[in-house]
């Protein structure tokens, strides 16, 4: 699968998918990485420890914070992978050191949850 | 840079921009989930912040009245010489209001749920984040409204 790089770096993890957008300010509790916005398709989830794939960001510009807050509290994803690249995700991710991906819209479609892969952001492939 | 009052937004081309559909039906809908309460201990005005015209209008609604319970106003700090040298932030001052330089409703913690039970204010954006960041209620109304229910 080729992808488009924004924040380089490697890692491997489970997948987990949203059909959603994501609101990392209003949405995601910082402190646990669960997501609270009853309205979300993950909602109770946690994105911690994940390689998290989700179609963009939106909402509070501050959400790149919420980021950088939780890795801070080890409860960050180990990766994103996005259809495109909001400013909020883009700049969460390289403040955070989150590796961040953008893929096309029908590789997104192909993507399983919980399936483990190896996210390379820095050759730009997934295994 | 997206969270400073300071910077300009750019767009490059001539790209549409994201069409969504949303109807009448469906602002009163998300307007009624986001209205958890009749009334506010307190109001805030802002978020986003208010640019020089909004000041404007708020200073003139103002005339002759006051508010009659605590108001926050949120500004970018770049019209704070201007709005002084118009005459607005005087007018606002007098009628009760504070007005809060580069900072921001949501966030900051002036709206601290320890003090406060439920917040007056005009912004969806504002009333969204208060309840899902500052756990509080929220009296959404218009500014209009505002102005004449809460101030005398």
């Amino acid at each position: 699968m080729n992808v488009k790089v924004i924040v380089r770096g490697k890692t491997k993890g489970p997948l987990l998918v949203a059909k959603n957008p994501i609101n990392f300010l209003g949405g995601i509790d910082k402190k646990t990485g669960i997501v609270h916005d009853k309205k979300h398709d993950l909602f109770g989830k946690s994105i911690g420890d994940k390689i998290l794939a989700f179609p963009f960001g939106i909402g509070s510009s501050v959400g790149a914070y919420t980021l950088y807050s939780l890795k801070y509290n080890k409860c960050a994803p180990l990766a994103m992978i996005c259809i495109k690249a909001d400013l909020t995700t883009a700049s969460g991710c390289a403040i955070s050191n989150i590796p961040l991906v953008v893929v096309s819209k029908d590789d997104y479609d192909l993507l399983q949850e919980n399936k483990e892969i190896t996210l390379d952001a820095v050759e730009g492939k997934i295994l | 840079m997206g969270t400073s009052g300071a910077c300009g937004m750019f767009t490059f081309g001539e790209e549409e921009g994201e069409k969504i559909d949303f109807d009448k039906n469906e602002m009163q809908k998300i307007h009624d989930e986001l209205n958890t309460s009749e009334k506010g201990d307190l109001i805030t005005l802002g978020s986003p912040q208010l640019g020089i015209e909004e000041i404007g209008d708020l200073a003139s609604m103002l005339k002759g009245r006051s508010f009659q319970k605590r108001c926050m106003i949120f500004c970018p700090r770049a019209i704070q010489g201007q709005i002084r040298d118009l005459g607005y932030s005087k007018e606002i001052e007098r009628a009760g209001g504070e007005i809060l330089y580069d900072c921001c409703t949501c966030l900051s913690p002036l709206v601290d749920n320890k003090e406060v039970d439920s917040v007056v204010t005009n912004s969806v954006k504002g009333a969204y984040y208060l309840k899902s960041s500052n756990k509080v209620d929220v009296n959404l109304k218009s500014l209009k409204r505002i102005v004449e229910e809460e101030t005398r």
